[in-house]
């Protein structure tokens, strides 16, 4: 890729880089060289920092002229005229001409502009204002310039190694087989571009003869190989192609064997195209999904005739034959494997039932069958199975009844089975006979041991009435007793309310002493807060009187000023006046000095009462404190009156309940004598009920002897009953 | 009275001499008795629109009317304000009468014209125009003031007329 390559393809492709937005470099912004690209800059930068370097500095740019300088420098140097600075530039545009700018069709003064203008920005940029500004840019340029320096930053040093390398000149025939590794197999093949930077392609080969360069350096050979390595990939292309058809072909025969397969339908035919070169591979794999294919047709063949074979068998009645399962492998064999399984499952109850059925009929009884069965063949295992426990069950009920057992059970399989019926009912008819009997025998044993239980009943009763009447007795004895102890502790309380009614008589009459001393206190502190106010009026009054004496001083010195300026004004007329004023200036000047005393006087007794207001002041804010603690005094008093007055209420109402409780207390004690005579009774009342207990105690054991003794009458006539078993 | 004793002997000498001594804007500055009519505390001044700003405005002295500047401003100092202590020095100034505020009088003295001394360089233009030189009176520095210069056309615009 070039710049003009790339120039070709914007034009193609209609980008116009001045329609997009400007941006800056990728890399940090330039800080002061911003000219550098521009011939000259570097001066113009210098410029700045010293303003007479231009003296001492040579411009100097373009690849024509500088080699030619550059080698004289350095005898200049010695002979002490080379300058201090060189600006020299290789190409003549400076970098603004570089192939990597869009200035091909500007002019270099266009370009200038632009860059100047840049230049102007950034120096306002850089610049410091407020005072001092040219030095701190100044500053500010060091500071940046002192981060990045470092001596030796710039210094460049080369040596000539041409004599290190022993150049051998390549013969004709050598320098051919050089040619053809660079892919020069022609006259016009050598055609100097001088892109390896050797000038002639000669000199390049020499260099590759040398082993100071390759070939890939050689703009032609690179061009041959990017040549040859796209007619590869075009070939590939086409290969790939062609196979791509083949397979789409294969596969569309390939599909519709498969659909055909899926159908059920089993004979297809796939005739496989004779492949060309590219293809043979993929040709090889569709012989192998041919064969698999071909191997599955097979099989299901093979599976058919299987099930025909079994089919047959069936309908012959042969539930012996089975199919060979070793002609197949995985999921077939398994296929033919279900095939004989199904006719194992359907022979093997058919043989179970045939043989059953065989022995019964010779009158045997079979064991019963155990092998488990399911759906209909259990059905018909229950059948059979039913079949030989009727009759076994029919044996046995004969046998039972002819031991004399009456309780046999005689099931009915179903309710057309006639022959347990009839034995049913012959077993039946025996047992309710033998049950009547029974029954009278029963019905005496029972009542007699009916009786028995009842007069053990009544005797347990009685005995345990009679300790519940003892027990009674012992609490109302213990009430009878918490009574008289209750008694007691009330009359204790009793005597403890009448001492504190008492005190609280005497508490009553103590604070109607404190309410009446208090009132007295509160007269006191109220006559106390008139005087302090009366004192008040008098030194207010005093005040006044002293504001009024300011007034008076105020017109005195008014006077003396008025005066004052009289004097003044004497005294100028006096000397306008020549000599002949000489003694009234005199006058003058004494009235000046008598009206300077009075100011000086009345300041003096305008100070004084000053002092006198202060103090006045002062006394008035005192005796306000006054005033306001007796207040404070007589409102505590109040206080403390209206909380003695709380209290004594209070005293009133506790005196009441202790009155109230006294009076309670009396009627519980009352209400106790009267429980204690209620215990009494009730005492008296259980002794009676025991006496009453004891008695039926005594009866009820006559009752329980006699039962006794039915009882065992009863016992004696069932067990004669109960020798038939029913 | 000692001191009125050297007046009243000085006066005597040369009448002429007498300067009124007072405070104008916080400054110790000499009036030359001599154009000075009278003294008076301060009447009722009326304001006088579109005056120059120096000009503080008219009163009526016994029928006439005269015009009162404030020397203040012709110093280029803050203009004085009117209290208790402010006198109106009343001046000849040519046919005219002419009232000049100051903020106080401090008294009327003898004074020779050897006692002066000449301007120092950096004395403000303002002050340069109407102080004529300075002398000390007590130890403190005096400027004495050129009354024509003070009443003529000044700076801040024009004859008093």
């Amino acid at each position: 890729m070039t710049m003009s390559n790339l120039r070709a393809w914007f034009e193609q492709e209609n980008i116009r880089l001045a329609t997009f937005q400007e941006v800056d470099y990728d890399n940090p912004p330039a800080e002061r060289a911003v000219l550098f690209s521009t011939p000259g800059g570097l001066l113009r930068t210098a410029e700045r920092w010293n303003p007479d370097v231009h003296k001492v500095t040579r411009k100097i740019e373009g690849p024509h002229i500088i080699y030619e300088y550059l080698n004289e420098l350095d005898r200049l140097r010695l002979e002490k005229k080379a300058p201090l600075l060189v600006d020299c530039l290789n190409c003549d545009l400076g970098c603004n001409g570089g192939t990597g700018t869009d200035n091909k069709t500007c002019t270099p003064d266009h370009v200038e502009r632009l860059v100047e203008e840049r230049n102007q920005k950034m120096q306002k940029r850089h610049h410091r204002w407020g005072p001092m500004s040219v030095y701190r840019t100044r500053k500010g340029l060091e500071k940046l310039i002192n981060k990045f320096w470092k001596p030796g930053l710039y210094s460049r040093s080369y040596e000539n190694r041409t004599k290190s390398n022993t150049v051998r000149v390549p013969n004709e025939a050598e320098l051919k087989k050089i040619y053809l590794q660079m892919e020069k197999h022609d006259e016009k093949d050598i055609f100097n571009c001088n892109s390896c930077g050797y000038g002639k392609c000669e000199m390049m080969a020499t260099a590759i003869y040398n082993n100071l360069n390759r070939v890939e350096n050689c703009h032609h050979y690179l061009l041959k190989k990017a040549e040859q390595s796209h007619a590869e990939v075009e070939i590939l292309t086409q290969d790939s192609i062609k196979v791509f058809q083949y397979q789409n072909r294969e596969l569309t025969q390939l599909a519709a064997c498969l659909q055909s397969l899926a159908e059920g339908n089993i004979s297809w035919q796939w005739d496989i195209t004779p492949p060309d070169q590219a293809s043979k591979p993929v040709y090889e794999l569709f012989q192998t999904i041919y064969k698999s294919l071909e191997e599955v047709k097979r099989s299901l063949e093979g599976l058919i005739c299987d099930s025909r074979v079994l089919t047959r068998a069936a309908l012959e009645g042969n539930l012996t034959a089975r199919c060979e399962m070793t002609h197949n492998r995985g999921e077939f064999a398994k296929l033919v494997q279900e095939m004989n399984n199904i006719l194992e499952a359907i022979s093997r109850p058919i043989v179970m039932v045939s043989s059953n059925i065989e022995r019964l009929s010779r009158g045997e009884i079979p064991p019963l069958v155990s092998e488990d069965y399911h759906g209909r063949f259990n059905v018909l295992k229950d059948s059979i199975n039913c079949l030989i426990e009727s009759l076994c069950g029919v044996a046995a009920v004969a046998q039972r009844v002819a031991d004399g057992d009456l309780t046999v059970e005689v099931r009915e399989r179903s309710s057309q089975d006639q022959q347990m019926q009839a034995i049913a009912l012959m077993v039946k008819q025996l047992l309710q006979m033998f049950r009547q009997l029974n029954d009278g025998v029963h019905t005496l044993a029972s009542s007699s041991t009916e009786l028995t239980t009842i007069s053990e009943l009544l005797a347990s009763n009685s005995s345990d009435s009679s300790d519940r009447s003892a027990l009674v007795a012992s609490a109302v004895e213990q009430m009878s007793s918490n009574t008289v102890s209750v008694a007691s502790s009330m009359e204790q309380t009793t005597m403890n309310l009448t001492t504190v009614a008492t005190a609280t008589e005497e508490m009553s009459v103590t604070i109607t002493d404190i309410a009446a001393n208090s009132e007295k206190a509160r007269r006191i502190a109220q006559s106390a807060s008139q005087q302090a106010s009366g004192v008040s009026e008098i030194i207010k009054a005093m005040e006044r009187s002293a504001q009024e004496i300011g007034q008076v001083t105020e017109t005195i010195t008014s006077i003396s000023s008025q005066t004052n300026l009289l004097a003044l004004n004497a005294t100028i007329e006096a000397a306008r006046a020549g000599a002949a004023g000489k003694g009234f200036a005199v006058v003058a000047n004494e009235v000046k000095e008598l009206a300077q005393q009075t100011s000086t006087a009345t300041i003096d007794i305008r100070k004084k009462i000053a002092g006198i207001q202060d103090v006045t002041v002062n006394a008035i804010g005192d005796i306000e404190n006054i005033g306001k603690i007796i207040k404070e005094v007589s409102d505590i008093i109040a206080a403390i009156a209206s909380s003695i007055e709380q209290q004594a209420s209070v005293t009133r109402s506790i005196s009441s309940s202790i009155s109230d409780a006294s009076n309670g207390i009396r009627g519980v004690n009352i209400r106790m004598a009267e429980i204690a005579l209620g215990a009494q009774e009730v005492a008296k009342d259980v002794a009676k009920v025991n006496s009453a207990s004891n008695e039926v105690t005594s009866s009820s054991k006559q009752v329980y002897s006699s039962a006794r003794e039915l009882s065992k009458l009863a016992e004696q006539l069932r067990s004669m009953v109960g020798k038939f078993k029913i | 009275m000692t001191d009125f004793m050297k007046l009243a002997g000085s006066l005597l000498e040369d009448e002429s001499q007498l300067v009124v001594i007072c405070s104008i804007g916080g400054n110790m500055l000499g009036i030359p008795a001599g154009p000075i009519q009278e003294v008076l505390a301060p009447p009722e001044i009326r304001p006088v629109h579109h005056s120059p700003e120096y000009v503080r405005g008219v009163f009526n002295l016994r029928g006439r009317v005269i015009v009162i500047i404030d020397p203040a401003i012709k110093l280029g100092l803050l203009p004085q304000s009117l209290a208790g202590e402010t006198r109106i020095l009343v001046v000849q100034s040519g046919p005219e009468l002419v009232g000049i505020l100051v903020d106080s009088l401090i008294g009327i003295f003898p004074f020779s014209a050897d006692q002066l001394t000449a301007n120092p360089e950096n004395l403000p233009k303002a002050f340069r125009k109407v102080v004529s030189g300075f002398f000390f009176l007590d130890g403190k520095m005096t400027g004495l003031l050129m009354l024509n210069e003070l009443l003529g056309s000044g700076e801040s615009g024009g004859a008093i007329s």
